[in-house]
């Protein structure tokens, strides 16, 4: 009797490690596979290209293999590739690019504002995702190549805190009118830049430089979305010539083992 | 029954070492099993412990021949790798039929000891017994957690849990010889046609 006792609690004890750890495996997974939510800026001509980020649990089998984006069909994508590797989880990154080869002459039109791309799976569906928000600038084609600048680039850099920078100097005397995205708004105190300038305000001499400093500063939920911002530095000369310099701020997910158990549980929470 | 208790032992033997040449394995544990399946069919008629090993050989058998369409039920502890459910619970499932195998054998050779008086091969089946299911046991209760954690970082453990298993194998090996030649030596000088009541 007593050695039944022992057996059983033993077996007892090898029970609630299996439930345990089946429980906690199956609440530590993704309710459903998706796209990340995507706040990004490009512009529709080639060398500009754009990262759709999907996750998924590692044992799910569906994967997407292309996306369609209507309003852009010269935009083209890469096969599926992995862009991080976590213990339960995958996220894929799909790498879109403009194809020259593909483009037609065309006037500059208002900026695109994509929400929806059509995805085709591995296993033969096809689906219309959210994907966040895009936000494609359509200048003329073939750019124009005879604009002479008064901005030449000096320096810039990003580091992995989310933080970068870009230096520009002047050619010729201009003025520095302000920096805009369209996303500046969205993320409000989550992104943050200063200007420096070698002048004392926004007049700038031959030969004197301006830096454009940029941080991300996302809340735990915000830092598995992407962005990439593209701050339009606007310059004007005394004739009232403008330009603009464009600046790169981007932030790719990179989210650490409890950050993507914050973000499943988050996900389940929204499917409950 | 002495040549019953050599191809149990003879089959353990083939189901635990891997001699490999291009990838073919020599000692091949479909072999093993056969062996072992043979030597329980003629020991069940002497002892329950026996009656007990027979069918969970032959569910081994029936995943030796699944391994070979590509069905896993292994995984290693120490590699760190994320099996799925799938996989896990397979192993678990042929662990749990290895023990119970075990399990039919130590009884049936501690059954037929005392029987015929011999308590030291009894005392030795008992305890290799409770040492084999102790150590899978503990290895059981560990395999579940790889769906979770990285079970490599404690791999010293493990590894002396695996060990300690592969000890008790060894020790089943030698006292299933034993048991032959003692056993075989009563009735009939090893008889397979012999009978012993239990």
């Amino acid at each position: 009797m007593r050695i039944k006792a022992i057996y059983g609690l033993i077996a007892g004890v090898i029970l609630i490690s299996w439930i345990g750890n089946f429980w906690y495996y199956e609440s530590n997974k993704l309710p459903s596979p998706g796209f990340l939510r995507h706040y990004v800026e490009m512009m529709a001509i080639p060398f500009s290209p754009i990262e759709l980020l999907y996750v998924a649990n590692n044992d799910d089998e569906r994967k997407p293999v292309n996306v369609q984006i209507d309003e852009l069909p010269e935009l083209r994508f890469d096969p599926l590739q992995v862009h991080q590797e976590l213990r339960r989880q995958t996220i894929y990154v799909l790498r879109g690019y403009i194809q020259e080869d593909a483009m037609t002459e065309r006037t500059a039109k208002e900026p695109l504002r994509l929400r929806t791309a059509t995805v085709y799976y591995n296993d033969g569906s096809v689906r219309d995702e959210e994907i966040g928000e895009i936000v494609v600038y359509r200048e003329a084609w073939p750019l124009d190549t005879s604009v002479d600048s008064p901005i030449a680039m000096m320096s810039s850099g990003n580091s992995s805190g989310n933080e970068g920078f870009s230096t520009v100097k002047a050619e010729r005397p201009v003025r520095l009118e302000g920096v805009a995205s369209a996303l500046l708004d969205r993320l409000g105190a989550a992104f943050q830049y200063e200007i420096e300038t070698d002048s004392s305000g926004a007049e700038l001499s031959e030969g004197q430089s301006v830096k454009l400093s940029y941080r991300f500063r996302l809340s735990q939920e915000d830092r598995m979305n992407v962005y990439r911002l593209l701050l339009k530095e606007t310059f004007v000369e005394p004739n009232g010539e403008k330009y603009e310099y464009t600046v790169f701020a981007n932030y790719l997910p990179y989210p650490s083992e409890s950050e993507m158990r914050a973000y499943v549980r988050e996900e389940r929470r929204g499917g409950e | 029954m002495k040549r019953a208790f050599a191809q149990v032992a003879w089959g353990l033997i083939f189901t635990l070492v891997n001699i490999r040449i291009n990838g073919f394995d020599l000692l091949h544990d479909l072999i093993g099993y056969v062996l072992i399946l043979a030597g329980l069919s003629k020991l069940s008629r002497h002892h329950r412990g026996f009656r007990i090993a027979l069918p969970v050989a032959w569910i081994r058998f029936v995943l030796t021949i699944a391994a070979l369409f590509g069905v896993r039920y292994e995984v290693s502890l120490t590699r760190g790798e994320s099996p799925d459910i799938g996989t896990i619970s397979l192993t678990a499932l042929a662990m749990v039929v290895e023990l119970v195998l075990f399990y039919g054998i130590c009884d049936g050779i501690r059954g037929m000891a005392l029987e015929k008086g011999k308590k030291a091969i009894a005392s030795r089946a008992g305890s290799l017994w409770r040492w084999s299911f102790a150590l899978g046991a503990l290895l059981l209760f560990c395999m579940p957690f790889q769906l979770n954690y990285i079970l490599g970082e404690i791999w010293p453990i493990l590894m002396l849990f695996a060990l300690g298993l592969l000890v008790t194998h060894l020790l089943l090996i030698f006292l299933l010889f034993r048991a032959g030649r003692v056993f075989g030596n009563y009735g009939g000088a090893g008889s397979d046609g012999e009978t012993v009541g239990t």
